[in-house]
């Protein structure tokens, strides 16, 4: 297993967009090019869910990111101190796949887009910290 | 955060952000909302400068694919690879109409 990023991260959309945009960057040699984007989606959807709902507009805070590679896959674990994740939130939504036609909402996707796109979703709550665990497959 | 042109009735909306996401989707949307307020209600989207699209620009898009209805006709074109992924994850590609060029999406709305 080889870190490949250690970070702390300031919790507001601007940063945590940068922050995206470089672990991206940082997984592009271990992913192909539909695995690498499904990888900044389910990046992209479970940092802002921190900024928006564990920490809030009342809150600031920090999002801790670690990455690491294996030959198998990428493990990405973000870790915040906001409020905990209501029980259940990070299922598997069981509407994801059903819905026809098409559900045209503005909001409510992130959580089915981390299930979609990561190929393990994990969540605890640990020492006041929420735990947010990520794996993608590699296709080396 | 948009560039807009006209051709004939219909308007070319090109975004010239390339990363559509929370913190700037708020500024779009309403920008666009604005737009077909003032009479643009044949729309074209030109995706093709976006390079990601997060759910939260998605969601900006389907609150214009709302706001048109029945009014109007709307367009989106020259999806990137991520962007069109986002699409279909979200099956949104089948509620929009999704034309490769922006040439191609005036030839479809024309023919509407």
């Amino acid at each position: 297993m080889a870190r490949l990023a250690e970070d702390t991260v300031e919790a507001t959309l601007e940063a945590t967009d940068a922050a995206t945009v470089r672990l991206t960057h940082l997984a592009s040699r271990f992913l192909d090019e539909i695995g690498l984007a499904s990888f900044e989606i389910a990046v992209s959807e479970a940092i802002t869910n921190i900024v928006r709902h564990s920490y809030g507009t009342s809150r600031s805070g920090v999002i801790g990111v670690t990455l690491d590679a294996s030959p198998q896959d990428l493990t990405l674990m973000l870790r915040d101190q906001g409020r905990a994740a209501p029980p259940g939130l990070f299922e598997r939504p069981a509407a994801l796949d059903r819905d026809d036609p098409p559900d045209p909402r503005e909001d409510g996707w992130g959580i089915g887009l981390l299930h979609q796109c990561a190929q393990s979703v994990r969540y605890r709550r640990e020492a006041e910290c929420n735990v947010l665990i990520l794996t993608f497959q590699t296709s080396n | 955060m948009i560039t807009t042109t006209m051709l004939g009735d219909l308007t070319v909306a090109r975004i010239t952000q390339s990363r559509l996401i929370a913190a700037n989707a708020p500024a779009f949307r309403k920008e666009i909302l604005d737009l077909v307020d003032e009479g643009h209600s044949r729309l074209i989207v030109d995706l093709g400068g976006v390079s990601f699209i997060d759910s939260t620009g998605l969601g900006a898009l389907v609150a214009l694919f709302k706001h048109i209805g029945m009014r109007g006709d709307l367009a989106v074109a020259g999806l990137t690879p991520p962007v069109a992924q986002m699409f279909k994850l979200t099956r949104m590609d089948r509620v929009f109409r999704i034309f490769p060029t922006v040439e191609a999406s005036l030839d479809g709305l024309k023919a509407a």
